[in-house]
């Protein structure tokens, strides 16, 4: 034990003075988890995103104005003031989602169940799913416009008016349908009148959508960080495991393997001195960026026990993987490119560059494959999917069998390579 | 006691060792002297158990398997390949050895102390070896072989590449060492070192011992006679017999006893104008042995 700790250390020390080396199994992987965690949405506590549309207002009335205030009102809209051609311009270079044009007349057009138009959205055609939900938004802005003229009765009174008359000049018309069109018109007048006192009070809003209180799922991510501190610890384990991949090689063309090789020592025990310093770094790494993670970016750790299996279990993992990529090859060239190009294809496909929920199926299912899946998948378990210890079972158990098939693996050919 | 009996290993085609068998003395230092390619190396891979021999056997005091962990415990190897950690020091390289070889405590510091001594290193304990010039670096190469204080040492071309002034350093140090008792297998495919260091050399070429005794034997045996070149002054008296061939003044023969064949002939009344006595060397050896020079 005492042979294997003096193995370690040296190697450790070895580590902390080479500032390369510590940049790619600290620093990045930070930076990877500072990037990421800001485009998945950062801490949480920012403002929800709102779409961004331009207004112009042709008609510029009383009406168009109240209208105009109303869409600002919007908690999911941020609206600019803009003109027609300038509007269309952003839209087109993508400044803004859309750009709303209340045209000249809106205030005559706008009631309703008329044919002429009170206005029109310019929007991107690819952006279908931003148009409808515009168009609820403005559904809903117009009933509550609609609303609050109904409940002032001298406004309610002169809208109805106009309507009738509009109705009424309409060619085709019968005069039959005329007289009852007017009838029908004033007992509105009268019913609306009786409704105005309702209205005011705020009773009977239209087009406002209903909603149910919902809590938010405790299985989800509180903020983009959940998701890239795993990320980032896959990254950290990575550059344990390459540069301790390669330290193996170094030693042989250095010549210091055959010194230790010399020394009344167990072949299995230099290689146990390396897995020992691979494992502790991969441990310290990880501790570090959690630690980091928790100060500084608010990090929350669902279970702190289980996080500390969960970081055993990984270094055990990445350990045995560090054995079996240092004898890809005899030169440090050779072993350094064949470990970068392995990792960087399992962290592709483990959830180190896009997080495993974004992933198209296929890809999900070839993540399986990847001990990096299931190590991410542990640490996210261990933050914030909360999972209990018989879900926690299977990535743990993984990890572990994936990094003891790996280092046999790997000590036994490098037997055969030095033999 | 180490005994190595008809050692062969082949790396394909190509036969590295060719049936060596070499027997140490306690105290001795013997000598390995080829060019490079002669399988010196090799041989040395194969005495700690990093290469397997094809056949043939090894005795390490008693121990016939040095892939045996006690078997090495007193052995100490200068791998001819800067074996050092540069980004420690050497006091840390010093210890990280010393360690391994179970030194702990005061022993440890001790032997520490002693090895840095002996490399001429105790002012720069505390630098990185990477920052070391070669000859610094080749010196604690070697105080990390002996930091154990091992009484079989291989050295492996020790001074490859190093200054005349660390040259002669490591030189003194070996001395030393050889004057401590202990016993040193010493490869080299310098003439001179071998000639200085070594009580019997083994010349190698192809992986095959050539001839082995000590530096005179095999010199008596292989190097041929002293060769004497002179210019006179004046031609001599026809009663004086002159060796060799005279072209003009210039007089060119070969002796066993250069001395006193050139004593003979001052005393017969023959001046000298330049007198040049060629005593064969180790490098005459190995020409003789091998049609070629050993630097070819």
């Amino acid at each position: 034990m005492r042979t294997i700790a003096t193995l370690a250390l040296k190697d450790l020390r070895i580590l902390a003075r080479d500032k390369s080396a510590l940049f790619w199994v600290v620093v990045f992987p930070l930076l990877m988890a500072v990037l990421f965690g800001a485009m998945f949405g950062g801490g949480g506590g920012r403002e929800r995103a709102k779409m961004k549309i331009g207004l112009v207002d042709e008609d510029n009335s009383k009406e168009s104005r109240a209208f105009a205030e109303q869409i600002g009102a919007s908690d999911s809209l941020a609206v600019v003031p803009t003109s027609r051609q300038e509007g269309l311009d952003d839209v087109r270079r993508g400044k803004l989602t859309a750009c709303l044009i209340l045209l000249k007349g809106f205030s005559r057009s706008m009631p309703v169940f008329t044919d002429r138009p009170a206005y029109e959205v310019g929007i991107d055609p690819s952006r279908t799913a931003e148009a409808g939900f515009l168009q609820g938004l403005l559904i809903q802005a117009m009933f509550s416009r609609m609303t609050e003229r109904m409940a002032d009765p001298a406004d309610s009174s002169a809208m109805i008016a106009q309507l009738t008359a509009d109705l009424c000049n309409e060619p085709g018309l019968s005069a039959v349908q005329r007289d009852a069109l007017t009838s029908f018109m004033r007992e509105g007048a009268r019913f609306f009148g009786t409704l105005a006192p309702e209205l005011a009070k705020g009773k009977a809003p239209f087009g406002k959508m209903p909603t149910v209180p919902v809590t938010r799922d405790a299985r989800m991510p509180t903020s983009g960080y959940q998701i890239s501190f795993p990320q980032a610890l896959l990254w950290g384990l990575i550059g344990s495991v390459i540069t301790f991949a390669v330290s193996i090689v170094r030693e042989r063309t250095l010549g210091t393997l055959l010194r230790l090789r010399v020394a009344p020592i167990p072949h299995i025990m230099i290689l146990a001195g390396k897995a020992a310093a691979c494992a502790t770094t991969c441990v310290l790494v990880a501790t570090a960026l959690l630690l980091i993670g928790i100060a500084a970016f608010g990090l929350r750790v669902y279970s702190p026990l289980t996080l500390v299996l969960v970081v055993g279990c990984a270094a055990t993992c990445f350990t045995g993987i560090m054995m079996l990529l240092s004898v890809l090859g005899r030169t440090e060239q050779a072993v350094g490119g064949s470990s970068s190009g392995v990792t960087i294809i399992m962290a592709m496909f483990g959830g180190g560059m896009i997080p495993l929920f974004i992933m198209p199926g296929w890809m999900q299912a070839a993540s399986n494959f990847s001990p990096g899946k299931w190590a991410v998948l542990a640490f996210e378990g261990a933050l914030w999917r909360q999972f209990t210890p018989a879900e926690m079972l299977v990535p743990c158990t993984v990890l572990v069998a994936v990094g003891a098939l790996s280092f046999a693996a790997g000590a036994l050919r490098l037997r055969h390579m030095d033999a | 006691m180490i005994r190595i009996r008809e050692l062969r290993k082949s790396y394909g085609a190509i036969r590295a060792v060719d049936g060596i068998s070499l027997e140490f003395k306690p105290g001795e230092t013997l000598g390995l002297l080829g060019p490079n390619g002669a399988g010196k190396t090799t041989i040395i891979h194969i005495l700690i158990g990093a290469t397997r021999a094809d056949s043939g056997s090894i005795e390490l005091d008693g121990v016939p398997d040095p892939r045996v962990v006690d078997a090495r415990r007193w052995i100490g190897l200068a791998p001819q390949v800067l074996s050092l950690y540069g980004e420690l020091t050497a006091e840390e390289n010093l210890r990280f050895f010393g360690r391994l070889y179970g030194l702990s405590g005061k022993r440890l510091e001790e032997r520490v102390g002693w090895a840095l001594e002996l490399a001429g290193l105790a002012d720069r304990r505390g630098d990185r070896v990477d920052k070391y010039s070669g000859g610094m670096a080749r010196r604690l190469n070697l105080a990390c072989a002996i930091v154990h204080d091992p009484p079989f040492l291989l050295l492996d071309e020790p001074t490859v590449g190093v200054d005349p002034q660390s040259r002669n350093h490591i030189f003194e140090k070996i001395e030393a060492l050889k004057r401590d008792g202990r016993t040193i297998l010493y490869t080299t495919h310098y003439m001179e070192e071998a000639q200085r260091l070594c009580d019997r050399v083994a010349i190698m070429d192809h992986g095959r011992i050539l001839a082995l005794g000590t530096v005179n034997d095999l010199i008596r045996e292989y190097g041929g006679r002293s060769v004497v070149e002179a210019v006179l002054v004046r031609l001599p008296a026809p009663s004086v017999a002159l060796p060799g061939t005279l072209d003009g003044l210039r007089l060119r023969f070969e002796t066993e006893r250069p001395l006193e064949d050139v004593a003979r002939l001052t005393a017969g009344g023959v001046e000298f104008a330049m007198l040049n006595v060629h005593r064969p060397d180790l490098e005459t050896v190995f020409l003789a042995l091998t049609g070629r020079r050993l630097r070819d």
